[in-house]
Formats: structure tokens, sequence, C-alpha cells
């Protein structure tokens, strides 16, 4: 095969993605060199996994990004270092560990899709929340505290089928049953919908999680 | 408990290969509520013997005991502000150890327990392998290895255990500050996350914890963000292994995104067909669906399979069942030298035995006594020495061979 060329013999192929299409090219090393692209033949495999996925020669979907903090848009797409920690992406890809808390937001634009695809889609939390982290959310405004317990959605969906589970335990008479899903569409029925301040929150959420059984610790707080 | 009947050589090869880290920059350690801790708690014992008999997971009681061995619960937490354990330096982390080992100490117990405290640098290697094989704490754990090549032995970690019932144990600097975990008899994952919960709350008011309106609690591995929460429950299905729908079983958990795993964790293999169902996704589903998911609708639907299963070999097939595990106690009771998945494997059999019924001298707590004794720390704790791979099998033998034995008198 000809290089584009048409002077020499290709001995570079490279296979592009560009939005999704495949793009190929077959290059001599002359036009390679002069095109930039790398005709390293020792570069480690490491190496061409984090170029791949730093974003070179490729268009990565962006699952989260509609989640994406507008503040923190500005350096995540970056390849800088983890400003925290030094992390870089490319030692984050070649261990799969993080370095510190910050390398969330550092990397959340390039961490988002990797996550997704490792969740199942999942790409928002929901469920328990530290009280500290709801305290402060619930100050910063309601809107994210919404998706974080659930949404209204998602507690409509989740309400809708534990009735008919309940509905399907009293035809068959497990009353046990139906006793213990009446409690949880009691219980998620009494999350609040719309926060009306961050203190009523907290304090039946925490309630709703931790039941009866707290401990000791509560009274000398 | 390990699978394996090799020793531990990194336990054996005692030098820590820490690489020339980062001088940890010093930050004031938070303010921890000091006073709390000394009112309603007796604190935590330091040190001494990890307990060596039967434990918890191992009572062959609670619901669904023919089929489910155990149900654990573990929540992977870190605090906020400092690196992750695999890249902090070793400065960083005696400071978070001694910023959790603090923080545990002024947790309130339940009268009539005790919380002791395994600092595992100066640790022995028996004890070390005890707690794994009680599966109070990983084998990672144990050696102090991260998976990015950091740390070792002497690395600053520890693990706390909740004693008598070891139902409880929170594990300090593993790949995440803190990994609270509960393991309980039967299928009864809901207690384990009440429990840890309880003790996630306590530790909480003492410390804060990274955070993430998006991602939720922030671990050093991306795959466990989220709720941080992994539940897993050990079931026992050699009846379909027998007929031969086992694959169906697994494939089915594949499909709903559950990691099906051998009796001993991550790589083990599943002799004896002991084998652990666990979740694999964390982020998107609160930790009440996951429960309700894997509690409420998996785990009985293979339990279920499992008891339909025996009931179809009991009925039509009994000749074929009693062969299976009447060999397998033969075997047992006659054997001198015991490979540690052999044993497995024939303890398997004999539990099926027990559980169905065919087997009337021999009790459902001795064979998971034995699944507990047969391993390599445990047989070396028995004796009080070391023991040689093929000194471990001759003691593997004949502690099997007395037990199911002395029964049958």
């Amino acid at each position: 095969m000809l290089c584009e060329c048409q002077q020499r013999q290709a001995t570079i192929h490279e296979v592009i993605l560009q939005h999704g299409q495949k793009v190929e090219r077959h290059l001599c090393e002359q036009c390679a060199s002069l095109q930039g692209v790398s005709t390293d033949p020792h570069m480690p495999i490491s190496q061409l996994i984090s170029n791949y996925i730093s974003g070179k020669n490729l268009s990565i979907p962006v699952v989260g990004s509609k989640d994406t903090p507008k503040s923190q848009t500005a350096r995540s797409g970056s390849t800088l270092p983890c400003p925290v920690c030094s992390m870089t992406f490319a030692k984050f890809k070649d261990t799969g560990l993080l370095g510190c808390p910050s390398c969330y937001t550092s990397f959340q634009k390039r961490l988002s899709p990797l996550i997704a695809r490792a969740h199942d889609n999942g790409e928002q939390h929901i469920g328990k929340v530290p009280r500290r982290a709801l305290a402060s959310l619930g100050r910063a405004g309601g809107e994210g505290l919404e998706s974080l317990i659930g949404g209204v959605s998602e507690r409509e969906q989740r309400l809708g089928q534990v009735r008919d589970k309940l509905n399907h335990a009293v035809a068959h008479e497990d009353y046990e049953r139906a006793a213990m899903l009446r409690d949880e569409m009691t219980r998620l029925a009494s999350l609040p919908t719309s926060p009306t301040s961050p203190t009523s929150l907290s304090a039946s959420q925490v309630e709703s999680r931790r039941g009866a059984g707290s401990p000791a610790l509560e009274e000398s707080s | 408990m390990q699978a394996n009947d090799q020793s531990d050589q990194s336990d054996q090869s005692g030098q820590s290969r820490d690489l020339p880290e980062r001088s940890g920059s010093k930050r004031p350690i938070p303010h921890i509520n000091i006073d709390r801790g000394s009112i309603d708690s007796g604190g935590m014992i330091t040190g001494g013997p990890v307990q060596s008999g039967t434990t918890e997971w191992l009572k062959g009681t609670g619901e669904m005991c023919d089929v489910v061995l155990s149900s654990r619960a573990r929540a992977a937490r870190n605090l906020a502000g400092f690196p992750f354990p695999p890249a902090a330096s070793s400065a960083d982390r005696s400071q978070i150890m001694e910023i959790c080992r603090r923080c545990i100490e002024s947790l309130g117990r339940d009268e009539g327990t005790t919380m002791r405290w395994f600092d595992l640098r100066d640790s022995e290697p028996i004890d070390r392998r005890l707690l794994v094989e009680r599966q109070l704490m990983s084998r990672q754990h144990a050696r102090g290895r991260y998976s990015n090549g950091q740390g070792g032995l002497d690395s600053p970690r520890g693990v706390a255990v909740l004693e008598p019932h070891e139902q409880i144990s929170i594990l300090v600097n593993e790949e995440d500050h803190l990994r609270v975990q509960a393991i309980r008899s039967g299928l009864s994952l809901h207690e384990c996350l009440d429990e840890i919960n309880r003790f996630d709350d306590g530790i909480e008011e003492v410390v804060e914890y990274a955070f993430h309106p998006q991602f939720g609690y922030l671990t050093a591995c991306p795959t466990n963000v989220g709720t941080g929460l992994r539940l897993s429950v050990m079931v026992h299905l050699p009846a379909l292994k027998i007929t031969g729908e086992l694959e169906k079983v697994r494939n089915a958990a594949g499909d709903m995104g559950l990691a099906v795993r051998g009796l001993y964790g991550e790589g083990s293999q599943a002799a004896g067909e002991f084998y652990q169902i666990s979740n694999q996704v964390t982020l998107g589903r609160s930790d009440e669906m996951l429960l309700r998911e894997i509690e409420r609708e998996v785990v009985p639907s293979i339990v279920r399979y499992e008891q339909h299963a025996r009931a179809q070999l009991m009925t039509e097939n009994r000749p074929l069942l009693e062969d299976h595990v009447f060999r397998s106690l033969g075997i047992l009771r006659g054997a001198r030298l015991l490979k540690p998945d052999e044993a497995l494997e024939h303890l398997g059999l004999v539990r099926l035995g027990v559980v169905c019924k065919v087997i009337p001298d021999v009790t459902l707590a001795s064979v998971h006594e034995l699944l507990l004794l047969i391993q390599p720390g445990h047989l070396q704790h028995a004796l009080g020495k070391e023991l040689s791979q093929s000194e471990r099998r001759v003691a593997r033998a004949t502690l099997v061979r007395e037990r199911l034995n002395f029964e049958s008198k």
C-alpha cells in the first residue's frame, strides 16, 4: 500500500475515531513524522493508553457533562496534574487509583464517562449522604439535594413498585411482608420533597436512615 | 480464608519496598472530641490474641441458612483533606491511622463487647493470617502492599475488631482510609447494613468524610464511589452443581450486574461450591435499592433454585445424591493427607448431606467449624508452631478425621 504522498510504501497505519467515525490513514515514515504521528515502535502500552484517554485523536462522549458544575469545567479538561496531590491522569490510568479526594474534581470531565461505564451508566450518587455534606448542600440550595435522595420522579417510581408488591402480598395473604412494605411506603413518602430549611431536612433524613436503634452516641453529642 | 496452601511469601520476605515518598506536609490533626470517648466507651484494647474458635459467620443460623452461609456488608470511607492511602506518604498514613484509631476508640459499643485494635506494623504473621482466615480483613491488608506497588509490611495500618462475636471489623489504611465491615450468619444483609450505618454515623461525628455531590462518597478506586457499599452473600450451591444448572445461576447473576466469586473472594476458585455474590455497581443506586435487589430478589430466587435442585435429587435421584455425599464423607474419615481444596470440596458435599439429613451423625456446626479450622493459619495456631506444607496436610487430615469420626460414636 502506498502512502498518501503516493511516493513511498506506507508503513504507518493509523486509525482515528473522529466523532464516532473510523478514519484510517496509511503513511510512510517521512509523512508521518511531518504530520506528528508517532513512529516510535517502543512506545509502552501504558503511554498509548494514556494518549488515547487524554483525548488525543479521540472525542470521548462526555456522559455526565450536564451534571458538571460550571466552576470546575475550566480546569477539568486540561492535562494538568491534580493541584492538591499532583496525581496525573496518566498515572491514574496506569494504576486505577486516584491520589486524593480533589482528584475527582480535577479530572471530573474525563472521569465521568469512565465512572459511568463502570457503574452501569450510573452518573449521580443516590442514597446516604454524610450529615455535614447534607447541611452544607442544604445551605447552597435544595436543587442538588433532591437528586441525591432520589428525586421526586424516582421516589414516585419506587412508591409505585412498592405499592404493586404490597397489593400482591395482600392478595396472597402474606401479611408479614405486607406490613414490611407498608412501613417502607411510609418511609419513602416521608422523605421531604422540597426542603424548606436544611436543618429540618437533615434531621428527618438522618432519622429515616438510622431507624430506631440509634446508639448512645446521640445522647452525648 | 485462604484457598491456597502456599505460605504467604510476602510475610516472610520481611522487607518493605517503600519507594522514596513525598515528604508529607504536616497538617493539624482535626479536632477530636475526646470527652465523649471517655464517657460512653471503655476505650479499646490494643493488641492481644486473635480469637481462634468458631466465629459469627459460621454459626449456621439465620434466614435461609440451609443455602446461605453468611451475609457481609462493607462501606468504604475516606477523610476529607488527606491523600488516599496508596498515594499517601508513610508519614501521612501514620497521621491518618492515628486519627482513625482515636475515632474508633471513641465509638460507643454494646455492653459486653470489646473493641480490639491490631496495629499491623508490629503484628505477628500468625495473627495477620488468623485475621484474614476469619474474614476480618483482606489479604491485601495483611501484606500492606497497595495495588500501585506502594506500602509494605511496615506500612502504617491497622484493624479494629469488635469481640467476642467479630461481627464488626474496621480496616484502617487499606485501599481507603476506613473500611467498615459487618458480617452475619445466614441471609441478614439489612442487619449488616444497619450495623455499618451505626458505626459510620458514629465515625462521622468525629471526622469529616470526603464527599462529592455527583460522585457520592469518594474512594481511591472509582469503582467504589457512590455509596461505597459492597453487599455480599455467601451461598452454597452443591445440588445445582450436581444437576449441572450452576452455569445458569452464574450467568443470570452476571446479567444483573452482580459478581460471583469463590469462597475466599477476588481471584479465588470455588472449591466446595461455595460462592460469594456481590454488587459491582455502587453509583446511581441507593443503599436501600441495592439491599432490596440482593436480599429480597436475587438471593431468594437463587436459594429457591438450589432448594428445588436438592428436593429433586432427594425424590428422583437419591442414590446419586447419597453416592456423592458418602464418598466424600468416606474420604474425609479416612484420609491421612488432605490438600485445602480437596478438604473443601468434600466438606461441601458433606454439608449437603447434613442439610438434606442424609448424614445423621454429623452436625452443621462441626462442618462449619472445620471450614475455618482447616486453613493454614488456624492449623498452625492449634499446634502452636510453624508447619510445612506437607505437615499441614497431615494436620488437616488428622483434624478432619478426628472431628468427623468422633461424632459418629
